[in-house]
């Protein structure tokens, strides 16, 4: 659950001014031609003929069936187009509601229809989840902004221009920084510049119906999204793989979860993004022209669609062929990308400043205050975890870290506090941050997978598992007891359940030992060995050693599981040694 | 207004409506009489409550239908939006209707107001109350209904909306005043936009008075536009013109601008006649009057006119049509304009034409404010008066090259594209600066009214008012004196 957005007094820290006109600084306006000019660019100007009629369709390969085109000589780069719903209560310019899964169009202001004679308004919360992605992402965040239409026709736009920032983004400059932590070797540290981060409108959702009986293929268009509040990341293209780019973009995804800028992942439709993507022979200067593949819903799909990608250039490019800047979609059930429209087709989106929302002026003491607010990020939640005193794996953190927004992270901290802060803890042989690491990650992790029971369901409470751990520490419960208690917490979903009557009503408590001289333990032991004179004749023979095990497990079982382990073999070998 | 009369005055107008729309076109819908009843007995009442209320209380307005009025088609003049009912009243509508105004209809208009004689939409033209059986003139556009209602006494005020002049010349043309406030003090929600950064809602009245009774009702701040001012930039105006000089003290002197670069050749000897009479009123009353060099004005003939078709592009998008829809919905002069905006704005064009647009229309916002006495209250704070002693309170200037032209004649040369913008020049320099302008009427010796435009500095409508009314005043001693 994020933080309500209201606790932040947006109102008083920033200004919207009065209304100015709006002014498009002519520089900028010649750079960002320039940018879209260099990638129409071409590195060489003599002109193979263009590709058509063949086939423009290609099929991503499974990794390592196929041998790879000569990837050495081409160097490939990738940027990231990523757009993300903020987390905001209402939508950009209007007073409607957001919402996940509302009945179709009832979440409608009469802006959001297009109703003539209303105009946008922004809704101020809205711009802190924003520089709250744009602060996690190390960007500058600029104190003037302004927003832009956008044109174009389609019906998941009924206004006919997206509202966005295109001369004068929010917030420029950013980057992230992609290691070990996101699965690279341990060896590679990549810097990715954030170019910058702006906010826009969402569109409709647009619903294809099949045909039926009664009614025509048709699609339905639902408005309820048209208007939310989104922020678009744009990557400098310097990704240099397909897995460059997947790492990139789950990076950026678990920021702007982290910083709760926005809470639903790609799965739920909450982040989208679009690649671009160019080969260059390795060693020549600039850039390929850029193909760009659009609206990716998942990371495989951005890692598979580029993979294909590459390889489509590749074998054009080898065939002698040129690329053509082009748009194109990817089908990721059929593993293939498709041509959408060449850049000759390619929409004019007319950008023109808004001439009557005023630029938007943030003041740094907002943007300090959300710097200080901003919760920890992934990288810091993860070095912290494998630093003392917790000491986890890579894997291990990474995995509280990943899944179910990070919520193991605040049950492990919390069981362990709450054992370190037991007066009468016994540290116990084992070291706390691991052991808890395992029995939350592992026993209670493989437990509730295998018994089909989410994270966020989870029966068995952080004080059960601190009880749990507590006893098998100071030896009450053997490690084999302490799973037994736990298999019982995961069935019977209780909080009430307390572990200390759990040992007592089942008599799971140890047996305390005197080591290999328990008398006790010593004549059960020669009572079992004489039940199995061969093998015992086989471990004496040294023939087979190993049989000491049986002999072993055979005692802990014969005393209800309640003999630690080790007072189990030390009786065993000592009567095997004498 | 005593009670028995509101009911009584609303009836005569609706008679008149009966009698002379038919011939004029001015309102394309008139409310149904039971309801104007029904809104002029609820007026008259409220005397008896005995409550403080507004002076507009019981007056019939006539609205420009590009203005939403709730549960009342409000088409722009367009097939395309022929059957728009809108579910709320414009925020300006819902102000006169709090203070007891009667809305009594919808005005005719150049469809989404791009037009200059009311030709160009779905109805028809509208015709000039100054017309004989004879010769049938112009209403002047887009708010030529508006300005005609009010002219041939179909209703009290109305309301328009001046993008480059859509206000001030029908004004001019019928003989009524007719006012743009400086851009941002009346809210625009619920106007339908043609220009967003140049639209404002107008105001059109039979005497500078009524005018401003119908401004000081609607100058409230409206959160719900994005342009409109605020209180704290409000306050700051305030501030800036709080020094009001009385025109009635003779003592006090107003410096009046005569903007040279103005006094183009096309000018028609009777409004350059008018011009330079009133000039010499003022003059031998003590007023100063004083050339003033605009330069730019000339360059905004051209850019102008993309500055004006620029949004024309907004409006395109803004009605979820398709292509074919368009062809048959739109008339001929909007589908003109949103291809000239529409192409201003492609990426090859934008750098020529929108941006070279933009930065005429910075100049000519220096230029007022180099020129007025006192500076631009939302202006860069550095007064840089090149010359103190040549800055003046107001600009004087003709609203049109003539009196109202023959309709049939503007119909024609409609037909041939730009030459019809001509006209423009003289009042879409205060649009492109936001800043408050007025015509007032002046009847001139040939019979057809001639408007006079004064211009103010931005924010400055208090001083505005008093001087159109010594003008006015003037203006019907001179009258009577001819």
């Amino acid at each position: 659950m994020p933080p309500p957005i209201s606790t932040i007094r947006a109102r008083g820290l920033f200004v919207i001014p009065r209304y100015r006109n709006q002014w498009v600084c002519p520089s900028c306006l010649t750079q960002s031609r320039r940018l879209h000019a260099e990638a129409a660019k071409t590195p060489n100007q003599s002109t193979p003929p263009p590709l058509v009629g063949r086939s423009q369709s290609v099929k991503s390969t499974v990794k390592g069936k196929e041998k790879d085109s000569d990837n050495s000589k081409w160097e490939v780069t990738v940027g990231l187009e990523i757009h993300a719903q903020l987390n905001a209560s209402r939508k950009l310019f209007s007073y409607a509601a957001t919402s996940f899964n509302a009945p179709p169009n009832s979440r409608v202001a009469p802006f959001d229809a297009s109703i003539p004679g209303i105009q946008p308004k922004l809704n101020i919360p809205t711009i802190v989840p924003a520089i709250r992605a744009a602060v996690a992402l190390d960007c500058r965040i600029n104190r003037r902004s302004a927003f832009d239409r956008k044109h174009y026709f389609y019906k998941d736009q009924p206004n006919g221009y997206q509202i966005t920032q295109f001369y004068h983004p929010f917030a420029s400059d950013g980057k992230i920084v992609l290691n070990e932590l996101d699965g690279l070797d341990p060896s590679e540290v990549v810097e990715i510049g954030i170019k910058q981060v702006q906010m826009e409108q969402d569109t409709a959702k647009s619903i294809f119906q099949p045909s039926t009986e009664d009614t025509p293929a048709r699609t339905l268009v639902d408005l309820n999204r048209t208007g939310s509040a989104l922020v678009e990341i744009i990557t400098t293209p310097s990704l240099k793989s397909s897995k460059h780019a997947a790492a990139c973009l789950k990076k950026i995804q678990s920021i702007l979860r982290a910083s709760t800028a926005a809470i639903d992942g790609m799965e739920k439709g909450g982040v989208r993004c679009d690649v671009n993507v160019s080969i260059q022979g390795r060693g020549l200067p600039g850039l390929g022209r850029r193909v760009e593949i659009k609206n990716l819903n998942s990371v495989k799909a951005v890692q598979e669609s580029i993979e294909a990608e590459i390889k489509r250039q590749i074998a054009v490019r080898e065939r002698g062929g040129e690329i053509e800047g082009e748009t194109r979609g990817w089908d990721a059930v059929k593993g293939e990308s498709r041509k959408l429209r060449s850049k000759e087709g390619e929409v004019d989106y007319r950008y023109k400043p808004d001439a009557e929302l005023p630029p938007l002026i943030i003041d740094e003491s907002l943007v300090n205050h959300i710097k200080s607010t901003l919760p920890p990020l992934p990288d810091q939640i993860i070095l912290g975890l494998m630093n003392e005193p917790f000491a986890l794996t890579l894997k291990d953190a990474r995995t509280m870290v990943d899944l179910d927004d990070g919520a193991r992270v605040n049950y492990y901290r919390s069981i362990y506090e709450d054992l370190s802060a037991r007066q009468d803890f016994k540290p116990g042989s084992k070291h706390l941050g691991k052991l808890v690491g395992n029995w939350t990650l592992h026993e209670l992790g493989g437990r509730l997978a295998s018994s089909f029971i989410a994270w966020l369901d989870n029966p068995v409470t952080t004080a059960q598992m601190a009880d749990l751990l507590f006893n098998l520490q100071n030896g009450t419960l053997t490690a084999g007891n302490a799973k037994r208690v736990l298999d019982h917490l995961v069935t019977f979903n209780d909080s009430n359940i307390r572990v200390v009557d759990l040992i007592e009503e089942y008599d799971l408590g140890s047996r305390s030992t005197e080591g290999e001289d328990d008398e006790g333990l010593i004549q059960i032991a020669n009572h079992i060995i004489s039940e199995y004179p061969e093998k015992a004749e086989q471990v004496r023979s040294g023939k087979k050693p190993n049989l000491k095990n049986f002999f072993i497990g055979n005692l802990m079982k014969a005393t209800g599981g309640k003999v630690d382990v080790q007072a189990c073999k030390q009786v065993i070998e000592k009567i095997f040694s004498a | 207004m005593a009670a028995k009369p509101i009911v009584q005055e609303a009836i005569k107008y609706l008679r008149n409506i009966q009698q002379r729309n038919g011939f004029l076109n001015a309102f394309v819908r008139v409310s149904p009489e039971q309801a104007v009843t029904a809104q002029a007995i609820a007026a008259s009442q409220k005397f008896e409550t005995g409550k403080s209320i507004s002076p507009l209380n019981g007056s019939t307005f006539a609205i420009k239908d590009n203005i939403c009025t709730k549960d009342m088609v409000t088409s722009c003049s367009s097939l395309m939006l022929a059957d728009f009912i809108p579910e709320y009243d414009s925020a300006v509508v819902a102000k006169l209707r709090d203070a007891g105004a009667i809305i009594i209809g919808k005005t005719n208009m150049d469809e989404f107001g791009m037009g200059s004689h009311s030709t160009t939409g779905l109805h028809g033209p509208v015709k000039n109350p100054n017309s004989s059986k004879l010769s049938v003139y112009s209403a002047g556009g887009s708010s030529g209904g508006s300005a005609a209602a009010v002219a041939g006494s179909l209703c009290f005020g109305a309301l328009g909306s001046d993008t480059g002049g859509s206000v001030r010349l029908p004004a001019s043309y019928c003989g009524v005043v007719g006012f743009k406030p400086s851009y941002g003090l009346l809210s625009r929600q619920g106007v339908i936009a043609y220009a967003n950064s140049l639209d404002t809602v107008g105001i059109l009245a039979r005497d500078v008075h009524s005018a401003q009774l119908v401004f000081d009702c609607l100058n409230e701040y409206d959160p719900a536009d994005p342009s409109s001012l605020d209180g704290h930039s409000r306050r700051k105006i305030q501030d800036h013109v709080a020094f009001p000089k009385p025109a009635a003290n003779q003592s006090c002197r107003w410096n009046f601008g005569v903007p040279v670069d103005y006094n183009v050749v096309e000018i028609s000897p009777q409004v350059k006649k008018a011009w330079i009479s009133t000039l010499a009123i003022l003059r031998d009353l003590g007023h100063n009057i004083k050339p003033v060099n605009m330069p730019s004005t000339r360059h905004a003939f051209g850019p102008h006119i993309l500055a004006i078709s620029k949004p024309a592009n907004g409006i395109s998008p803004s009605l979820q049509l398709v292509v074919a829809a368009r062809e048959r919905g739109f008339g001929k002069e909007v589908r003109r304009r949103i291809l000239l905006g529409s192409y201003s704005l492609t990426s090859e064009a934008m750098e020529n034409y929108f941006i070279h647009a933009q930065r005429i229309r910075r100049r000519i916002k220096e230029e007022f404010d180099g020129i007025f006495s006192s500076p631009n209250p939302l202006g860069p704070t550095q007064g840089s008066h090149l010359d103190p002693g040549a800055s003046v309170d107001f600009l004087i200037s003709p609203v049109s090259i003539s009196s109202a032209p023959n309709l049939e004649e503007v119909t024609k040369v409609d037909a041939s594209g730009v030459d019809g913008y001509i006209n423009d020049v003289f009042t879409v320099p205060a649009s492109m600066a936001g800043l408050p302008a007025i015509s007032i009427p002046v009847h001139g010796a040939g019979g057809l009214p001639i408007g006079l435009q004064v211009t103010a500095q931005y924010g400055d409508e208090k001083n505005l008012f008093e001087v159109a009314t010594l003008i006015e005043s003037l203006l019907e001693v001179d009258t009577r004196s001819t």
